[in-house]
């Protein structure tokens, strides 16, 4: 069965960043015929439904598990074909598919049996009311803060919080009506999100910026708690907090507590990939987050490749977060050495899970599963352990592509969703891999959606493969794949030490095609070059053409984000917009407005560091400049304000703007 | 500390032997969360802070031998006089024959150690353990090394024990003088394939886990490691990691464990040449397991929470291990 939503949902006005209440949703303009709320198409909670959630996760998924009567229902947000699919679990066969207007990031059951789904590209989060043949009818829409990517219940069931990528905030909304109760700023790229037992704070992964965010939800005022992702050796973590705890007892000039914060940060590894979450049940009051901590190496240097030589630069981590303390056990992100085992072979260890995407715990067992992109695996850990990362139990290898990860609270099997294949994974468990003697193993089974809904072209599906093929020694001789620099087609905001001199990796998605020459110094006329000296600089042998040719299709296909919306203040921007070209500042001489914001030439401004071999940098894009932070080569900028006062009289000038021209300009420049 | 009243509990070994049987017939690599009082309550005391001036060269403490090394101003000191046999190159023949009988790598010794700060923290025992210590002699009081040896005794399927000997060496005059004696009582919390056990018991300040390999029927036994709160290798028999309780704290340890198979399908290894006619090759499949135990105290726990797990740490390997054959006694 295949039902057709067919329609725009009208979105009401976006409500400025921070606004509290008052938003109502909007109503689908053109409702299903047979809306189960009573034909009534308002925004409000089901008094009965046929369908019912499968347990009690709370959070959203690509995949979750709901009951109509005696069948079983998987619905996957299919984010390729634009759709959600329903598909029965036990008979394991497609039942319905429902377009929709968007790519849903995520999708989650309500208490009440809605189905609510995340649409990334519309900004909008839209109601859903199954049938229970799995077809869906549209119930209403809101629209969220640019890119939602992630959303969750609170224990009550009262609050819905919605995370937003681009648009770098939490949402929380009525569960019943989805009116929108407030919206918080947060740092660059947040992804996953769940609420703690008590339903008092909101904890939130980022992509970048080895950070969580810890948010209060309830009355205002609703304050973000910053939690570091950090972490490094056991014993550098020791001596660090004893030297942190001897600072706190006496009284040392400010120059000693300097040298411990830039020894820390030399030593101490940065979080990234901060893409999943999930909620430990028992022990509860803990939250696990999948993540790798990366070790870009010494900034002052000059390695061989992309990172330290000699140790490994990505590792995988699963820091703990106590809900009560909102922090991260130092166990939980310590770095764990094995070169005492000799030399990591990839032919004697398991590659780690590099790209973890997505994660679930299951209480009986208390497993943590992970999905992890390019192994293509479902790895389980112990998710009561203070450092889960070094407790893997075991591990399946699944469809392309996991996304999401659903516990079968009834049965002793996962269901998994592989966007790359678009295939539902069926993996037993209860099925022991300690085994000593040859017991007939349980088979993984596999649900392929068929062809319904658009697929990428062949090429792009291809390329994005290898774009997130991890442990491939083709690409990288340590396992790293080109997302791992890339999260998401954009950057991991780390400054990394390469042959060159430092480097900052360089934001993707939506600003590489038009952009050449490429590298920071603008020695590659063509992707092709660029991509193959990477490889080259991370040890790797290398990909055929065809392969190549795919990688680069993925890549100048990458969308950019979708806009924020319009700018708060039309008058400051166009303020800012005349500041960016007039002569007195200088900016619009080499950031060409109309060919990409740059002139593909290379300048010195004045910002060689030691480790430079050249003072002459290519000019960047100044698309996307707004989420690209921190900027420059080295990184040595932490946001545009910095930058634009930086700057004076090396890259154009501003010592004569206003302060309040200054806010103007960097107005301006968040809007390209 | 609150949590001293828990410590009040008597141990419930029998609980706990049924459930770590039901565990390992479910899933060996999930056994059930462990509750921490149910372990025993054991403590193993660091060495004494005030170290004499000397041991007399006549006293001795029974069950630990102490060597001259025959090429360094060297005391060997191990519980297994066989071990020192071996380091004085006798007694290999009969552990080659009978492996299964050979109890040299049964005792666990590791040195005491001081640390420096303000104030002094008090001593520990190195991490580092071996059957044997070497221990060399130093100028003054420092000739006199506080000397930590324990073994796992009284092994059943739910229960073990670690029997410890604390004792002062001379190194000048290879007298030892007892510090204490003492057993801690062990639960077993998991089982590992290849009869690899793992026992844990409890004081105030750490819970003691115990990871303990079967007997080795060849020689190619390659030691566990540790790694994670602090890095070593064990060459005994067994390995133990003390991990503190604290709350709001976490701490974890990974052992690394080689578990064996010995399979019959070893190549036929042609008698005579260097090898002797007398030797028989068996062929070991080996597969390094990673069993990893922690203890956190988050917020919402009413007592610390004791994690227990294991997966395989690599893909498995085939040696091949050779051993003499005993000829057949022959009655004249």
């Amino acid at each position: 069965m295949r039902t057709k939503l067919g329609i725009a949902f009208m979105i009401c006005t976006v409500c400025a960043s921070g606004c509290a209440g008052g938003q109502a949703p909007s109503v689908a303009a053109s409702s299903p015929p047979a809306a189960p709320s009573g034909g009534a198409p308002t925004c409000a909670p089901l008094a009965k439904s046929s369908v019912v959630p499968l347990g009690t996760p709370r959070a959203g998924s690509t995949i979750v598990l709901a009951r109509a009567g005696q069948r079983r229902i998987a619905f996957v947000a299919d984010e390729d074909a634009r759709a959600v699919t329903a598909i029965d679990v036990d008979e394991k066969k497609e039942l319905a598919t429902t377009p929709l207007d968007g790519a849903p990031s995520q999708i989650m059951m309500t208490a009440d049996g809605r189905l609510l789904a995340l649409l990334r590209d519309r900004g909008s989060l839209l109601a859903l009311v199954p049938s229970g043949d799995g077809a869906l009818a549209a119930q209403c829409s809101v629209q969220t803060a640019s890119e939602p990517v992630a959303l969750a219940a609170a224990p009550d069931d009262r609050t819905v919080v919605v995370t937003s990528g681009w648009g770098r905030a939490l949402g929380a909304y009525d569960a019943g009506t989805l009116v929108r109760r407030y919206e918080v700023p947060l740092g660059r790229e947040p992804r996953a999100v769940v609420v703690s037992d008590d339903g008092t704070t909101a904890f939130v992964t980022h992509a970048v910026g080895s950070r969580m965010s810890a948010v209060t939800l309830g009355d205002a005022p609703h304050t973000v708690k910053v939690i570091a992702m950090r972490g490094a050796d056991p014993s550098i973590m020791r001596n660090m907090r004893e030297q942190r705890a001897l600072l706190g007892k006496q009284s040392t000039p400010p120059e000693f507590r300097e040298q411990l914060e830039k020894m820390e940060k030399r030593a101490f590894r940065s979080g990234c990939q901060g893409f999943a979450l999930a909620k430990s049940v028992a022990p509860a009051g803990r939250v696990l987050a999948p993540q790798v901590l990366v070790d870009p190496g010494d900034p002052e240097g000059r390695p061989e490749g992309y990172g330290d030589d000699h140790t490994e630069t990505e590792v995988s981590s699963i820091p703990v977060v106590d809900e009560r303390s909102q922090a991260a056990f130092d166990s939980s992100l310590a770095t764990v050495r094995t070169e005492i085992l000799g030399k990591r072979e990839a032919r004697d260890h398991r590659a780690d899970c590099l790209l973890p995407r997505a994660a679930a715990v299951d209480p009986r067992t208390h497993a943590l599963f992970v999905g992890c992109f390019g192994i293509d695996a479902i790895v389980a850990y112990d998710a009561a352990s203070a450092s889960p990362a070094t407790s893997e139990r075991r591990r399946w290898i699944v469809g392309a592509g996991p996304t999401g990860i659903a516990v079968d609270p009834e049965r002793p099997q996962l269901f998994v969703w592989s966007q790359f294949d678009r295939s539902m994974s069926i993996v037993p468990l209860g099925d022991p891999e300690l085994r000593e003697k040859d017991a007939p193993a349980q088979h993984l089974e596999k649900v392929a959606i068929v062809g319904k809904g658009q697929k990428l072209p062949t090429e792009i599906a291809l390329g994005r493969m290898i774009f997130h093929s991890a442990g491939d020694t083709r690409i990288a001789s340590d396992g790293r794949a080109c997302a791992s620099c890339h999260p998401d087609g954009r950057d991991d905001s780390l400054t990394w030490a390469t042959p060159e001199g430092p480097r900052r990796s360089i934001f993707l998605a939506g600003r590489v095609a038009a952009t050449p020459p490429y590298a920071w110094n603008g020695s590659s006329k063509t992707l092709h070059e660029h991509i193959g000296k990477t490889f080259d600089r991370l040890n790797g042998s290398g990909l055929r053409s065809l392969e190549l040719d795919a990688l680069v299709a993925y890549i100048t296909s990458l969308a950019p984000p979708p806009s924020t919306g319009a700018a708060s203040d039309r008058a400051i921007v166009q303020r800012g917009a005349s500041l960016f070209a007039s002569k007195e500042t200088g900016c619009a001489g080499c950031h060409v407005p109309g060919a990409g914001f740059t002139d593909g030439l290379p300048h010195d401004v004045t910002s060689k560091v030691n480790a430079d071999r050249t003072a002459r940098f290519d000019t960047p894009s100044l698309h996307l400049v707004g989420g690209t932070g921190p900027y420059f080569h080295d990184g040595r900028y932490a946001d545009l304000g910095a930058l634009l006062r930086g700057v004076d009289g090396t890259m154009g000038h501003t010592s004569h703007l206003t302060p309040t021209d200054l806010a103007a300009l960097e107005a301006y420049l968040r809007t390209l | 500390m609150k949590t001293i009243s828990a410590f009040a509990l008597a141990p419930l070994a029998v609980a706990l032997l049924t459930t770590a049987d039901r565990a390992a017939a479910a899933d060996a690599s999930a056994p059930p969360l462990v509750p921490f009082a149910s372990l025993p309550v054991a403590v193993v005391a660091p060495p004494p802070a005030k170290t004499p001036w000397g041991v007399g060269a006549g006293e001795r403490v029974p069950g630990l031998f102490v060597r001259k090394d025959d090429n360094s101003p060297t005391a060997m000191v191990s519980g297994s006089r066989l071990l020192l046999d071996q380091n004085s190159g006798k007694g290999f023949r009969r552990v080659l024959e009978e492996p299964e009988t050979d109890t040299t790598r049964d005792f666990c010794m590791s040195e005491g150690e001081r640390s420096f700060g303000e104030p002094t923290p008090p001593p520990t025992w190195g991490h580092t353990a071996n059957p044997m210590l070497g221990l060399f002699g130093r100028d003054g009081r420092e000739h006199v090394v506080a000397v930590h040896m324990e073994h796992v005794v009284d092994e059943t399927p739910s229960s073990a024990a670690l029997e410890i000997v604390d004792a002062w060496v001379d190194v000048s005059t290879r007298g030892a003088r007892l510090i204490r004696r003492s057993k801690v009582p062990l639960a077993r919390v998991a089982t590992a394939p290849g009869d690899i056990h793992v026992y844990a018991a409890r004081d105030e300040k750490e819970v003691h886990f115990v990871i303990v390999e079967p007997r080795r029927t060849v020689r190619s036994w390659s030691g566990i490691f540790q790694v994670g709160a602090e890095m070593s290798q064990s060459g005994c028999r067994h390995a133990r990691s003390s991990l503190p309780i604290e709350r709001g704290g976490a701490e974890a340890t990974t052992f690394i464990v080689n578990t064996e198979v010995v399979t019959n399908d070893a190549p036929v290894i042609p008698g005579g040449g260097a090898l002797g006619a007398d030797m028989k090759a068996e062929s070991v499949r080996s597969r390094p397991l990673r069993v990893h135990a922690s203890v956190s105290w988050a917020g919402a726990d009413a007592a610390p929470v004791l994690a227990v797990s294991m997966g395989w740490e690599a893909r498995d390997r085939t040696s091949t291990a050779f051993r003499p054959v005993k000829a057949p006694t022959t009655k004249r």
